[in-house]
């Protein structure tokens, strides 16, 4: 068929996508109807919140592999906790405490399948990588090697990146946290990881689509046991 | 390509050549959005730097919460074999594995854990267990947060399990010459994560074998999830084991106490 019939279709969709415009001021209709919510919100943004926001009381933690193998990201959460003195009763302080929990985040080279996230209760004090936040250098930051049925099977590395600390001013509650992955030869691995802070303020106040992280909340709060 | 957007705008069928080029752009821009059009063009073929961390497409927080409980008889059980149960929040350890299908026909398995990890349990009393596996002693899971889009979350009733922190022994009837029927030590199960099963029922959807799950409380697959919502998968429930004598136990012919093992539960799913 001559590709001269099929010349006004595209040309139509390119109109289109003129005006849809390029902005969220800018455009006369709402680009979801022409495009995908995601491919949308992944050129301009907009229609789904990348960050939690301080309203959703969540971090948003981003384990992103860039390599061409699978990465088991070994994320380690330092957040304040309150003793109960009900479980010790002889204890002194009753006050704030600290507590490290650790997280196995799955990643796999290509496709959607490379990043993964998990969402963290705040207030949080540090994230890092590998278990012991004091020492980035050493121990296992990622285990980097094959995936086999969702589990990633290899050898650790160290993570090499200092912790972000929110009371060093790197992140504050409602903010995204990425760790991002990629090839570098030369390095323990081949891999270096690169962190990024992606603010709550910088996003818009409103968005087209589903408010993901305060959604989130409310469903957490609904369904978690009463203590 | 003048001459090309003169054709266009006087209405002339355009000439291969001039049809070419434009398809060219518009397919450019389809895939770059307005950033095709832009000098930044180059930046976003190669996105690697750009997308990940200053854009994404969009998330889908995928939630796995226990509300499950543990059998009041199973308490008493565990303070009377010296388990530490003052902790009002002691829950059963639940393992789930979730299958998530993405629209670029790639698909990944992810793995929730959520309850009490077994240190709390055994701190102040006998540790029943030799070897304690990270699925029991790593913090809770309950949350991963995934890519858009995602075309299929499949949460099947045996990838849901929960852990039995005690041994069970399995016993059974033998008869004896001048003695009778005599109870007789068949095997034990040692603790372990056990698989949730639906129950079982005939044509006309009538339960002929109550197992952990009814027909209408067992997951089902969600399709074509909208980008940007939260999928919330809740267990309620206790967990239950049968007692002979004292100790959790049965005998290999009491096929009910078997089959509903190791207790009845609900799955919840909301999408928000």
């Amino acid at each position: 068929m001559s590709i001269r019939r099929w010349f006004p279709v595209p040309g139509v969709m390119v109109v289109a996508l003129l005006i849809a415009g390029c902005g969220e001021d800018t455009s006369l209709l709402d680009p979801t109807l022409f495009l995908s919510p995601s491919f949308v919100n992944y050129a301009v943004g907009g229609v789904v919140p990348l960050a939690p926001g301080e309203s959703s009381g969540f971090i948003l933690v981003r384990a992103v592999n860039r390599t061409t193998n699978a990465i088991e990201f070994v994320v380690t959460v330092e957040r304040e906790v309150f003793a109960i003195q009900t479980f010790e009763p002889d204890a002194d302080d009753t006050g704030p405490t600290t507590e490290l929990y650790t997280y196995h985040l799955q990643t796999f080279p290509g496709g959607l399948t490379n990043e993964v996230g998990i969402l963290i209760d705040c207030p949080v004090i540090r994230v890092g990588l590998g278990e012991d936040l004091n020492s980035p250098a050493d121990g296992q930051g990622l285990i980097v090697g094959t995936g086999d049925e969702g589990l990633v099977v290899g050898s650790g590395v160290p993570g090499n990146v200092n912790p972000l600390d929110s009371r060093a001013g790197n992140f504050s509650c409602g903010d995204t946290l990425v760790f991002d992955a990629i090839e570098v030869l030369g390095v323990v691995g081949n891999v270096k990881v690169n962190t990024f802070v992606l603010s709550a303020e910088g996003q818009p106040a409103t968005f087209s689509g589903p408010d993901t992280f305060n959604s989130a909340r409310s469903l957490v709060d609904q369904y978690t046991a009463e203590e | 390509m003048t001459h090309c957007w003169r054709q266009v705008l006087s209405r002339q069928q355009p000439s291969c050549g001039c049809a070419r080029a434009i398809l060219l752009i518009a397919a450019l821009a389809l895939v770059g959005g307005c950033g095709a059009l832009s000098p930044a063009f180059v930046d976003f073929a190669l996105p690697a730097e750009y997308a990940s961390t200053e854009t994404a497409r969009g998330h889908i927080p995928i939630y796995f919460l226990s509300n499950a409980q543990f059998d009041t008889e199973l308490l008493q059980y565990f303070a009377a074999i010296g388990l530490d149960v003052s902790d009002p929040n002691l829950r059963p350890r639940i393992r789930v594995i979730a299958e998530v299908r993405f629209s670029d026909g790639s698909s990944r398995n992810l793995e929730f854990l959520d309850g009490s990890d077994i240190n709390e349990m055994v701190a102040f009393g006998e540790n029943e267990g030799a070897f304690v596996s990270s699925d029991l002693t790593s913090a809770p899971l309950t949350n991963q947060v995934v890519q858009c889009d995602v075309t299929a979350i499949v949460v099947r009733p045996e990838d849901i399990e929960v852990y039995v922190p005690i041994s069970i022994t399995e016993y059974t009837w033998e008869e004896v010459e001048n003695v009778g029927m005599v109870r007789r030590y068949l095997r034990t199960y040692p603790p372990r994560f056990w698989p949730l099963r639906v129950d079982d029922v005939d044509e006309n959807l009538n339960v002929v074998t109550t197992r952990n799950l009814g027909i209408r409380d067992a997951p089902g697959p969600l399709l074509n999830v909208t980008c940007g919502s939260v999928i919330m998968f809740a267990l309620e429930g206790a967990l239950r084991v049968p007692f002979v004598g004292g100790i959790p136990s049965w005998d290999d012919d009491d096929t009910l106490q078997i089959a509903v093992f190791p207790g009845r539960y609900r799955v919840i799913t909301a999408v928000r």
